[in-house]
């Protein structure tokens, strides 16, 4: 039975709560001890947690669409346009043959009929010049293969390495952002109306206090006026995507990592599977990523001092608003 | 023993509390962006580097009938070349992206032209300057430097797709009427130009002794269909531009209008009166069998039909209520339904090749508008108004409209001149196509 015991985990666990309640052991010790399980447990549930998002990570892929084009484009095209350039050159053989006769008799008729178009008689014989010079000439044959050889210059596009873009504006504009927690107003009105010491004093305190109760409100946490000087940045560094059409229902879901300094480490986009299969959700990512690039928002109008919020943003673009308008 | 246990159920309850909580400790920042510049797109077109004096020259062509082409789609504007700080060819070497984000250019488009073995040989590449990456890099040749504009355009179209993610336009033609004359003399001649109107590529197709209207090109070939008055009576005609065969497809008895391609260009949708009843009604002819179907029967007169670009709907123009007014049938002739709603005179429908709208003509308060409106005839908006708007087509990519404009004329028959224009689906952009006479009636081809 005591055998048993030892090995039953449920005994364990009930010896031990005996102990605890009984004051069999000495309570700072198992406070002490509770507390450090607690410590360990509380990293180790949000690891387990967190295990879904990292396992997200790697299907967000960055997006190099430039390798994609470079294996389809090039070859492509060529393919493309010696279809293209013979058929039309056939073509426009074929016309000259056939409708150059045509039209020289119509030029007669028309020479014929001149009081009908007696005003114009002269510009009309520049028109058949016109028409017979269009006619194209003979071709001379093309040689894809060799033209595919010609052109194997893989310029393997690895960005050079970044210099240090002037950010003027944006360091103009972060200086003058209030970097205080608190809202102190006292001072402001100390100086325009320049009242008793006793009312300042007064008034200070009445401030300190409403200061207080906001920064306990807002605590950590990026402010609305915080959020929104974010969001105008990035208004002014994002042109929507060119000729945007099919955009309406589209949103585009961009995740960055951001440095310590503001700067933007990575950027991707979230539904790559997307950005390959669709084309008009590519243009729309493109413009996306761009505006993180943008020299005017290479480093983000951010709090200093609240890097933990803002270390990993999710940054949606939505499209809709731009056919209310149409 | 249940005081432990609810003891223990307390502890675990602490524990559920934490699991919840922790991870919002650790949720990213959420933002949505929902606003934006709306302009046209900066793009840096270099010099296209030649090898000798005739490709030099090539190369300048080429970058501006591209740098033409793009502006002119209103969706980009060419970077002034007087700012560029990086000036050499840039199709070997990877450019210094830094130099092109100084001036705000968001997209770099280089290349160069050489002569290589009887031909001319251009090779490009395109680059998202803020991203630091090329985009496209394609090389291409032609055997003689009259397909040098054809080769612009294959590139414009190119650079188009890619950054729009729509297909472009510019490799098309525009076929159209030429006028000369006095308005009670006009003489009227099928013609066709490339969708720019440049000078060198104007032709004319007839010569001016028969009048000739309305004509349209084939959705998914060269060929075009359009009326023809010989001793006045009404022919349609089947242009095939390739081997510059035309054919009659038939003389019809009465007025005859608007002849207009099935999406598979395989049937003819047209209106004529029946000598009989003298009443207009839609017809669809088989271009294979040459056999006749009547689509509507009504007392009112039916005409301007257009199809769906599925090929399952035809819109068309009918005062069978009073007034002309739009209405939608199926490909047979069945299930007809109003669509406009507004007040006005309608006419001209026409399917966009997207499928989703339609454009018209609208007479309403003395003006004609151009407008656009759903296909169940909802959302109705007007793209352009003026005192006499005609004819509008869409652009291959359903991006843009073209139509012709003419000026009052006087009682003298002067005036009344007719010219091109074309816009972009949202209002804006609307630009003039030059013309080396009067213009009317234009036709969008599809992409050569």
């Amino acid at each position: 039975m005591y055998i048993q015991n030892i090995f039953n985990p449920l005994h364990q666990i009930k010896s031990y709560l005996e102990d605890l309640l009984y004051n069999k052991r000495d309570k700072t010790f198992t406070l002490i001890s509770v507390l450090v399980h607690i410590l360990f447990l509380i990293p180790m549930i949000s690891f387990t947690f967190n295990e879904n998002q990292i396992t997200d990570v790697p299907l967000i892929l960055p997006v190099e669409m430039f390798i994609v084009e470079e294996k389809t484009a090039a070859p492509e095209f060529e393919q493309e346009v010696n279809e293209i350039i013979p058929d039309m050159i056939e073509e426009v053989q074929e016309m000259e043959e056939e409708v150059v006769e045509e039209v020289v008799e119509e030029v007669e008729q028309i020479e014929a009929k001149e009081e009908i178009l007696a005003t114009e008689s002269i510009e009309e014989e520049n028109n058949f010049v016109i028409d017979q010079k269009v006619k194209p000439e003979e071709i001379i044959e093309q040689k894809p293969e060799e033209v595919k050889n010609d052109f194997e210059i893989k310029l393997k596009n690895k960005p050079e390495p970044k210099e240090i873009v002037e950010e003027p504006e944006v360091e103009i504009v972060l200086k003058t952002k209030p970097k205080k927690k608190t809202f102190n107003v006292s001072k402001v009105l100390k100086d325009i109306e320049q009242e008793s010491e006793d009312f300042k004093k007064e008034q200070e305190t009445t401030e300190d206090k409403q200061s207080d109760v906001f920064t306990d409100e807002v605590g950590e946490k990026m402010t609305i006026s915080e959020l929104e000087m974010l969001k105008q940045q990035l208004y002014s560094c994002y042109t929507v995507p060119a000729g945007a059409k099919e955009f309406q229902d589209m949103k585009v879901q961009v995740k960055i990592i951001v440095n310590p300094d503001r700067t933007v480490k990575e950027a991707i986009i979230k539904n790559t599977a997307k950005m390959t299969s669709d084309p008009f959700f590519r243009t729309a990512g493109e413009a996306a990523l761009r505006a993180f690039n943008h020299p005017n928002c290479s480093v983000l109008m951010l709090p200093e001092d609240k890097y933990d919020e803002w270390n990993e943003i999710n940054f949606t673009f939505d499209f809709s608003w731009m056919f209310d308008k149409v | 023993m249940l005081y432990y246990f609810v003891k223990m159920k307390k502890i675990s309850y602490l524990i559920i509390l934490f699991i919840f909580l922790i991870p919002n400790s650790y949720a990213a920042l959420e933002v949505t962006i929902s606003q934006g510049k709306v302009e046209p797109t900066p793009i840096a077109i270099t010099n296209f580097f030649g090898n000798s004096d005739k490709t030099v020259k090539g190369g300048e062509v080429l970058r501006e009938i591209i740098s033409n082409n793009l502006t002119n789609s209103g969706l980009f504007y060419t970077v002034d070349d007087d700012l560029y700080i990086q000036s050499d060819n840039l199709v070997d070497k990877v450019p210094r992206f830094e130099d092109w984000k100084i001036i705000k250019a968001q997209f770099l488009l280089s290349g160069d032209i050489k002569y290589i073995d009887n031909k001319y040989s251009v090779r490009i590449r395109l680059y998202d300057v803020f991203t630091g990456q090329e985009i496209k890099a394609v090389k291409m040749s032609i055997p003689n430097k009259e397909l040098l504009r054809r080769l612009g355009h294959k590139i414009s179209d190119l650079v188009y797709e890619r950054i729009t993610g729509e297909s472009g336009y510019f490799d098309t033609r525009v076929v159209y009427i030429s006028e000369v004359g006095p308005l009670n003399q006009r003489v009227k001649r099928l013609a066709i130009m490339d969708q720019d109107g440049h000078s060198d590529s104007h032709q004319f197709l007839t010569n001016g002794k028969n009048l000739v209207l309305t004509p349209r090109f084939a959705p998914n070939n060269q060929t075009i269909t359009y009326m023809e008055y010989e001793n006045n009576t009404p022919r349609v005609y089947i242009y095939n531009l390739k081997n510059g065969v035309r054919e009659i497809v038939g003389d019809f008895p009465g007025m005859t209008f608007a002849p207009r391609f099935s999406p598979d260009s395989q049937k003819i949708v047209m209106s004529f009166s029946d000598p009989k009843t003298a009443n207009t009604e839609i017809y669809l002819m088989d271009l294979n069998t040459r056999t006749i179907d009547r689509l509507t029967n009504d007392p009112g007169i039916d005409t301007s039909p257009s199809f769906s670009p599925d090929g399952k709907k035809i819109v068309f123009n009918s005062d069978r209520a009073g007034y002309p007014q739009l209405y939608v049938m199926d490909s047979n002739g069945k299930n007809i339904k109003r669509i406009s709603r507004g007040k006005g005179v309608y006419g001209n429908p026409v399917w966009s090749p997207r499928g989703d709208q339609i454009a018209f003509t609208k007479l309403t308060q003395g003006l004609f508008h151009i407008g656009l409106m759903d296909t169940n005839g909802r959302n109705e908006r007007v793209v352009v108004k003026d005192f006499s708007l005609e004819s509008p087509a869409w652009s291959p990519n359903g991006r843009y409209l073209i139509y012709h404009r003419q000026q009052r004329s006087n009682e003298d028959g002067t005036g009344g001149q007719t010219s091109i224009h074309f816009i972009d689906i949202t209002g804006y952009n609307e630009r003039k196509i030059n013309t080396p006479r009067d213009a009317s009636d234009p036709a969008w081809s599809p992409l050569l």
